[in-house]
């Protein structure tokens, strides 16, 4: 099996890291919390606390390396996860549409997700493409979807 | 109607109590109240046109909805005891993509039921007029006990019968024990009859049950579509169009499985309703021997004569210990430490790891999965073992998944992506399974696929 090519925009790490710090601070924060309150002991927030550091740093890492995706001749081929390994191919003609999605987080970092859809619903999901990229592959694919799609 | 008159004489009870002003603006709502399915009555029309259904109504908001006949997944004649009352059918169209019911013609008399059913699924049938119908499945007296008392739900009852038990006094049970004892009888004989006589009340329950829903079971081939008529109180009509249909499930619980029987259902796309009825509505074959019931599934999805579970390739040996070591380490750790805790009487802690080794033993012996011409077959399930025939030109994706442990182990899954429904082809070995991956991939895109019907 060889791996798709393709990566992720680098923003989308940034953004993975930006998402795990503030939910990182926001554990330390409550076990420094149940310190204070006397419900846990002193050491446990710096367990918690390097704990975050190590999973949020490295996660969204491990992830953002793993993620890999192709346009290859009659179908797309992604490939993801760091520690539940996934590969997924998705023939031309099973795709019924394609959709980019923006959410709030995705916008302040000028990234898209690009989302496909087949008979048996959502089949594939593209997160942190460049906007640029995720319309240019939004189009590439609805140009060749659904050829013999119900 | 009925919902109206139920309305108006719910509001007079208050309209007597009430003077003034008031009675009046009760008076109108009322009145209001009544006339709303009147109004709606009237004002709902729905007519076949131009390859469309076109249904219009509403009584203060306006809808008109058009629906392409090429779109239509399915139409169910339903027929509930208030609709056998007035002696009217209702008809549900389902549609591809959609969530649920998109239509319904909620009153229609029965030839005019059949009529428009007809009409809307006329696009897709080929066969003339009055032929005969060849009958794929019945079932008779015989099978319906046989699937009343060997089915799941006799587990479900059972489980209930279980907590009901809890309702009766505490001592209600030793005092009937000890009044019993008295007359003679050992307590193993006792155990044992009260054992025998729970498993017999919820036997008795279930098949009440089994024979309210699937009285007079019958399934018949009508051209391109498969027809089930089955119930006793509410008579049910569904219509499975053949192309429709993504995958063929083989279901054996373990009890059925020692008397070589199995059910049958299928996969339909498009076709969403409450969970239930959904269920319902796939059973092909609520109970038949295992062999005619595989030569049933693969003459539904054309697979070839030799795909049946008899020669699956089985999971390799990592497999197995990939599920024995875990569930080992767990229960025989607990045990240790129950034994230097509790000493020798800690080590019955020991029986269970023997059962979950054997429970370890069936997951692993119920898995495989076996490729044939542009069909997969793939077998997992102890207490349910489910044979799913997927054909390759359903799958919408196609995915290779490896969870930590399996990654330790060497293996990996490989899931087809199916409308309602992901086969797993579970625990292969992982050099297989991405070899199987590739040549499954190749085969998805490279072959001609069969038009389906647009």
């Amino acid at each position: 099996v060889r791996e798709p090519t393709k990566r992720l925009d680098g923003r989308v790490l940034v953004m993975w890291w930006a998402i795990a710090g503030a939910v990182g601070v926001a554990a330390t924060a409550a076990a420094v919390g149940a310190v204070v309150a006397d419900l846990v002991p002193t050491l446990v927030p710096y367990a918690v606390g390097a704990g975050a550091v190590v999973v949020g740093v490295g996660g969204p890492l491990l992830r953002y390396r793993r993620w890999r995706y192709e346009i290859r001749e009659r179908d797309l081929f992604l490939s993801r996860g760091g520690v539940f390994v996934t590969r997924t191919l998705i023939p031309f003609d099973r795709i019924q549409f394609v959709e980019t999605r923006e959410g709030p987080l995705d916008h302040a970092f000028g990234l898209q997700q690009l989302v496909v859809y087949t008979a048996a619903g959502r089949a594939g999901l593209i997160p942190g493409l460049a906007a640029r990229e995720a319309e240019l592959v939004r189009e590439e694919l609805s140009a060749v979807a659904g050829v013999n799609a119900v | 109607m009925v919902e109206g008159v139920t309305r108006l004489g719910l509001g007079l009870i208050p309209l007597l109590a009430i003077e003034g002003r008031g009675r009046l603006v009760l008076l109108a709502l009322l009145v209001g109240g009544l006339l709303t399915p009147v109004l709606r009555w009237l004002r709902f029309t729905y007519r076949v046109e131009g390859g469309t259904l076109v249904t219009a109504g509403g009584v203060l908001a306006r809808r008109r909805r058009v629906i392409p006949l090429a779109r239509i997944q399915s139409v169910d004649l339903v027929q509930k005891l208030r609709h056998r009352i007035f002696g009217v059918v209702e008809l549900r169209i389902e549609v591809a993509g959609g969530s649920g019911t998109e239509a319904a013609l909620v009153a229609l008399a029965p030839e005019e039921a059949e009529e428009v059913r007809g009409l809307l699924l006329a696009a897709e049938s080929d066969a003339p007029p009055g032929t005969e119908h060849p009958v794929l499945a019945r079932m008779e007296g015989r099978d319906l006990v046989l699937a009343g008392v060997t089915g799941g739900r006799v587990a479900v009852v059972a489980v209930l019968l279980g907590y009901a038990q809890d309702l009766i006094a505490d001592d209600a049970l030793p005092s009937l024990l000890g009044r019993v004892q008295s007359l003679g009888l050992s307590a193993v004989v006792l155990v044992l009859a009260l054992v025998g006589a729970f498993l017999l009340v919820a036997a008795a329950i279930s098949l009440a049950a089994t024979v309210l829903v699937l009285w007079d079971f019958t399934l018949e081939h009508h051209g391109d579509r498969l027809v089930i008529t089955r119930g006793l109180l509410e008579r049910r009509r569904s219509f499975v169009p053949l192309h429709r249909i993504q995958a063929v499930h083989l279901n054996e619980n373990l009890l059925r499985r020692a008397l070589g029987l199995g059910s049958l259902s299928v996969t339909v796309a498009g076709y969403a309703g409450p969970r239930e009825e959904q269920q319902e509505t796939s059973t092909l074959l609520p109970i038949g021997r295992r062999h005619e019931a595989l030569s049933l599934a693969r003459s539904i999805i054309r697979a070839p004569e030799g795909l049946g579970s008899e020669r699956l390739e089985p999971a390799p040996r990592a497999a197995l210990w990939r599920r024995v070591v875990p569930s080992v380490l767990v229960c025989g750790g607990a045990a240790i430490a129950a034994g230097i805790v509790w000493g020798s009487r800690g080590t019955l802690l020991l029986a269970p790891v023997a059962l979950a080794g054997v429970a370890a033993l069936a997951a692993w012996r119920s898995l495989g999965h076996r490729i044939e011409g542009r069909h997969v077959l793939v077998r997992s399930g102890v207490l349910v073992r489910k044979t799913t025939f997927v054909p390759l030109d359903n799958v919408g994706d196609l995915s290779l998944k490896a969870s930590p442990v399996q990654l330790l182990f060497g293996l990996a899954t490989l899931v087809f992506g199916l409308p309602k429904n992901k086969p797993r082809a579970i625990d292969l070995d992982r050099e297989l399974a991405e070899q199987r991956f590739d040549r499954l991939g190749d085969a998805l895109i490279r072959s001609p696929i069969p038009a389906k019907a647009k």
